[in-house]
């Protein structure tokens, strides 16, 4: 029964619909309030799935599952309380791109704590048996548990409602993200009650990872993939509209599950056409976010005015250094020749591993270079960057199995497809700005992550193989695996030839990056960093200087890709290996750490990440919880990176109390009327 | 016969259902000191920024050296002569005095740089943008200072930087917004006398408070009062004039 | 003679490199209303915003009922007994009316001041709108809120902003007499203005500010009169 069916999978969507209206909720009013975006809350939301385990397992699930449901967000809550008081509070007043940066550091400590403490492996969350018995209603047929889900969910979003506009807390909380300044103008600490919203966000959150736990399963990978819907909704809702959020998620729910059910299936036949539903499962909700974006950037129930000026900027490393300029390019003279020995001295220790390590690092550090064209320079901040990356390695391994495998070719037509990508992309998300922007690049990246699973020229999920480089043009050269020699009777083989390929394309981006920030065109990018509305009105076209830059960063990413693509370790290109969010994150991690805005900063940040991954992951599993708190601890006490540390000490050491610290406020306009 | 470097006809802008600049038709000679003043809420800074471009009108026209620029973009009209100052926090803090003066010198020549150039020419290479920078920086008296960073200047030197971003793109007419907004009385005095010294020879058009000081150096005074022109002339005009009086002081109002 | 209840001495602020403030002094006496007057830019706002503790002073000293209020915060100074009704009214636009006063009377935590339906009973006008939202209120009626809402923490001091700014003729009237009748109540006001008869009418000294310095000083009745002194601060100068 077609009917039936359909309600069905209405019944499905609204279930989901309803984790995510918990998720959003939550995520939503931290922003309107505290103008914070949580990108920790999915794995909130899994933490709070793996505490009912625990709690589960000595009582069974009869009573184990209610009082986990009660006390595991309790917990969650607690901690998120905690988070905010140690990690988010210190930071108001930062540019927002901190939060982000903050609360991505956040899902790399929490995620990995949820490995160490209950193991990689998929459970299941018990369930009191009568609520997952299958129910027959009007010919409808789902589990008693979705009937569930979705009442226990509304209750919970009524709760929430009656909370948010019924109590004094709740009061408070709404006025604050109307007029922070006009609460604490009434006598009202607004600061305390920025814990109870951070809490109360991550206990919801909580119950939706238990509730969807108990639907599905419990494992590692959930949060990762709740949080990017989560955020589509919060951005098609409204940002801070608790409304939107209800009507976001259950908008989104609905429209994913129906997409996914009806894939393929016919409509309605017109005469010779049969129209059917396109496959866009995946695609329709971030196509739905950028159109939003572009159209209406508060989201539909929105209230937040264009977005302001932020208050805060994107401290960059390298200013103010305790180096002389020419100390600096001798010691990058020297880095090179290091570098360039390096193999030689691998080499002998036997080893042909590290190599394999140096390469990924030579390819990384490009990335991460093109990153800071836009971010430590333009002072743009773009949250899909993997896009680029993982776009040039398809395109290069596209080119080498069907057109040409010279490595010249391949890397010069990965740039350039990038380069049109992010001509396209740029032209439209430049449109907006600030989170808007982040948020929009990221709908970009995931619309592609979504894309490539569907077609077959990209290799569905399985990805593409069977690729190989050569080294030349035409038939002069070799084939990359083919390269072979001896040197002081040691064999030098692929990944010997391709590190020095790297290391080349690597110094030659850097120099090539370096020229462009000292030529007028970058000089004019510096400018828009330090003030947009002055660049402007010296008479600078400043969309289209971004626009450039954009592109720029954009092909240059590509050329990392396409690197990918052509090194000898690599077999396969995938999807998650590729155009995974979680790239976005890391590239901006490691440009941070290494100190954005010097352009070499970001490449030793590369370094320090990948080798201390290395090193770590020899030690111990949970490296990427070490990662993840050094991480933290950069953003909050050395936000302008690695390179820094010379100048910080400096500091420390030349005044006890310059305690000065790297917030520069803007200051306002000192303006009374009109 | 002096040529009219601006001009407004009918400019208007609504913001919903509130008016805040209603019909404003305005005048400026070339080589005139303008100033626009009036009491709160009369729309100056919309006016302002409706000139600069930094607003679009719901209705009327801007010209400016004859030529209708109503819809050319900001940046564009920096380009053909419409000069901008801003209060003092929006010099590039960053970057060095010379490299803020470098810029905005640059700006003005970017046409005859080809892109090659842009992307790869080292910054400082291009003689006649040197040359211009170098001139700038001696005429607001900061050139011993011309390798510091802009945010490590003291208050009046940052003034002096402001107005050198202006100069070095050699306007027609600069638009300048409440420069001596929260100064002393000393302080304003100097400000003034540097745009004396640096801008002398250039359309000036000055949105400020400080009447004492407007009407010290304009040439014609234009008063706005809820979004319209109450008066126009010159000081003495502006000084004698009841309706001006009583905008300011209160009184007959409707 | 009591001291002032309110007293700023030699007070300089600003916004980061911006002074705005180039050392006012000022006393407001127990019981009095007092004008602040000047035209806009001079640093009206900003001395309000010092007094309340949204900028803390980079010099001088303010004493309010003999402590020292100059670096607290808003919070703080709020509950020592002032009520501050800022520029623009800046109600919260969404929530209700009687959520607005309740506002207030949540951050005085005063068990002596007026509750919030006490406030309403004050305010017809906004009895009757007790559960529309903020935004759909007129202006003449969100000033009326912001006052109540400030009246909740029983204030000593009442500091106004501009209160009768873009607001029509009769409803500056009702503010005026709001201003005097709450003075009759006992409530000290100081209260900004740059509409001169409004300022002059309810105010019985007052203050003139310009350039951030207090220029003049008098009781309302001296001001009123002195034309060359209203010309020169005031209006559009004097032609000498």
């Amino acid at each position: 029964m077609v009917a039936a069916d359909f309600i069905e999978q209405l019944l499905n969507g609204l279930t989901l619909g309803m984790v995510y209206v918990l998720l959003a909720a939550g995520l939503s009013v931290i922003f309107g309030v505290m103008d914070v975006i949580n990108f920790s809350h999915g794995e909130l939301f899994a933490l709070g799935a793996y505490f009912s385990l625990s709690i589960i397992a000595p009582f069974g699930a009869g009573t184990g599952f209610w009082i986990a449901i009660v006390v595991a967000p309790v917990a969650v809550g607690l901690i998120g309380a905690a988070i905010e008081r140690t990690t988010v509070r210190p930071l108001y007043g930062r540019d927002p791109l901190y939060h982000i940066l903050l609360t991505f550091g956040l899902v790399l400590v929490i995620n990995d704590g949820i490995r160490l403490i209950w193991g990689t492996q998929q459970r299941q969350l018990a369930v009191p048996e009568y609520l997952s018995r299958p129910v027959s209603i009007l010919g409808v047929q789902v589990s008693v548990y979705n009937y569930f889900m979705i009442v226990f969910a509304a209750l919970l979003a009524v709760v929430t409602w009656y909370l948010l506009n019924r109590t004094k807390y709740g009061m408070i909380i709404r006025a604050g993200s109307q007029d922070r300044e006009m609460v604490r103008n009434v006598g009202i600490d607004i600061d305390q009650y920025y814990t109870l919203v951070f809490g109360v966000g991550a206990a919801l959150a909580a119950v939706a990872g238990i509730v969807l736990g108990g639907y599905q399963n419990v494992n590692t990978g959930m949060g990762n993939s709740v949080i990017i819907p989560a955020f589509v909704v919060v951005v098609l809702g409204g940002l801070g509209s608790f409304r939107g959020a209800v009507f976001g998620g259950l908008l989104v729910g609905v429209v994913q599950t129906l997409m996914r059910a009806y894939n393929g299936s016919v409509v309605a036949t017109v005469g010779d056409v049969t129209l059917s539903v396109p496959n866009l499962e995946g695609l329709t909700v971030y196509l739905l976010m950028i159109a939003v974006l572009l159209v209406k950037p508060q989201g539909l129930f929105g209230t937040r005015g264009e977005e302001s000026e932020s208050e805060g900027e994107i401290l960059v490393g390298g200013y103010g250094g305790v180096l002389a300029d020419s100390t600096r390019v001798r010691l990058g003279g020297i880095a090179v020749v290091a570098l360039a020995l390096a193999p030689l001295a691998i080499l002998f220790m036997g080893d042909q591993y590290y190599l394999v390590v140096l390469n990924e690092i030579l390819i990384w550090a490009i990335f991460a270079l093109s990153l800071d064209i836009v971010m430590g320079y333009a002072g743009l901040v773009p949250l899909g960057h993997t896009m680029f990356y993982g776009v040039g390695a398809y395109t290069a391994a596209l080119v080498m199995l069907h057109y040409s495998q010279s490595v010249f070719v391949v890397l010069l037509g990965a740039i350039l497809i990038c380069a049109v990508l992010a001509w396209i992309v740029g032209s439209l998300s430049i449109r907006v700005s600030g989170v808007y922007f982040a948020m929009i690049t990221l709908a970009f990246a995931e619309l592609l992550y979504s894309a490539v699973f569907k077609f077959d020229f990209t290799g569905g999920s399985d990805g593409l193989l069977g690729f190989e480089a050569f080294l030349g043009f035409g038939t002069i050269g070799a084939s990359l695996s083919n390269i072979e020699f001896g040197l002081l009777g040691y064999e030098l083989g692929q990944q010997f030839v391709f590190y020095y390929l790297a290391l080349l394309i690597a110094v030659l981006s850097l120099l090539f990056a370096r020229r462009m920030m000292n030529a007028p065109f970058g000089s004019v990018l510096q400018s828009i960093r330090e003030s947009e509305e002055r660049a402007e009105f010296i008479g600078y076209d400043v969309n289209r200087y971004k626009r450039r830059a954009f592109v720029i960063s954009g092909g240059m990413a590509g050329l990392a890709g396409g690197l990918l693509a052509v090194s000898p370790s690599t077999v396969i290109i995938s999807p998650d290996q590729t155009l995974n969010w979680i790239h976005s994150g890391e590239v901006i991690v490691i440009a941070l750490f290494g100190g954005m805005g010097t352009l070499y900063g970001p490449m030793i940040g590369s370094g320090v990440f990948f080798g201390a991954e290395e090193f770590l992951s020899s030690y111990t599993d949970q490296w990427r919880l070490i990662i993840g708190t050094m991480f933290i601890l950069f953003v909050l006490f050395v936000p302008r990176g690695i390179v820094s540390i010379p100048s910080l000490v400096a500091q420390r050491l030349e005044t006890a109390n310059n305690a000065d610290g790297p917030v520069d406020m803007d200051e306002p306009e000192v303006r009374s009327d009109d | 016969m002096t040529e009219t470097v601006l001009e407004t006809d009918g400019l208007t802008k609504r913001f919903g259902k509130l008016t805040a600049v209603d019909d404003v038709s305005l005048s400026v000679a070339d080589g005139e000191f303008r100033s626009v003043i009036g009491p709160n809420g009369a729309g100056k800074t919309t006016t302002f920024n409706l000139i600069t471009g930094a607003l679009s009108p719901s209705a009327g026209v801007v010209r400016f050296k004859g030529e209708d620029i109503t819809d050319v973009a900001p940046h564009e009209r920096v380009g053909r002569g419409l000069g901008r100052s801003f209060q003092i926090t929006n010099v590039f803090g960053g970057l060095t005095v010379r490299e803020n003066v470098r810029l905005a010198a640059q700006s003005v020549h970017s046409d005859d740089i080809n892109p090659g150039e842009a992307l790869f020419r080292d910054k400082n290479g291009f003689d006649e943008i040197a040359e211009q920078t170098g001139t700038v920086l001696e005429q607001i008296g900061l050139q011993d200072r011309a390798d510091e960073h802009a945010e490590a200047l003291a208050y009046g030197d940052q003034r002096r930087l402001e107005l050198g971003l202006v100069l070095a793109t050699d306007p027609d007419l600069v638009m300048l917004d409440e420069p001596t907004a929260g100064m002393s009385s000393e302080e304003t005095q100097a400000t003034m006398n540097l745009i004396d010294e640096v801008l002398s020879d250039r359309s000036l058009m000055l949105i400020e408070h400080d009447i004492d000081l407007v009407m010290r150096v304009s040439d014609r005074i234009t008063v706005l009062t809820r979004g319209e022109e109450l008066a126009s002339g010159t000081p003495d005009e502006i000084a004698n004039n009841e309706d001006v009086r009583d905008a300011y002081l209160g009184g007959v109002r409707e | 003679m009591t001291d002032p209840l309110l007293s700023l001495e030699d007070v300089r602020a600003g916004y980061g490199m911006t002074e705005v403030l180039q050392g006012v002094s000022m006393d407001v006496e127990r019981g009095s209303v007092v004008s602040l007057v000047g035209r806009n830019g001079v640093g009206k706002t900003t001395t309000l915003r010092s007094i309340v503790g949204n900028i803390t002073p980079t010099g001088g000293s303010i004493t309010f009922n003999g402590d020292d209020i100059t670096t607290l915060n808003a919070e703080a100074t709020i509950r020592s007994g002032i009520g501050f009704v800022p520029e623009e009214r800046r109600i919260f636009p969404e929530l209700t009316v009687r959520e607005n006063i309740r506002m207030g009377e949540i951050g005085a935590e005063s068990p002596d001041g007026p509750s919030v339906d006490d406030v309403l009973d004050m305010f017809e006008n906004l009895a009757e709108r007790e559960h529309k939202d903020g935004s759909v209120l007129s202006g003449g009626e969100q000033q009326m809120l912001a006052v109540g809402r400030a009246l909740t923490a029983d204030p000593d001091l009442l500091l106004l902003d501009e209160p009768t700014e873009g607001l029509a003729p009769y409803v500056v009237r009702q503010i005026e007499d709001l201003i005097l009748e709450l003075n009759e109540q006992g409530i000290t006001v100081l209260v900004v203005e740059q509409n001169i008869p409004v300022a002059l009418a309810v105010s019985e000294y007052t203050y003139i500010l310009e350039k951030g310095e207090i220029v003049h000083k008098g009781t309302a009745a001296e001001i009123q009169n002195n034309e060359d002194v209203l010309d020169r601060h005031l209006g559009v100068g004097v032609t000498d």
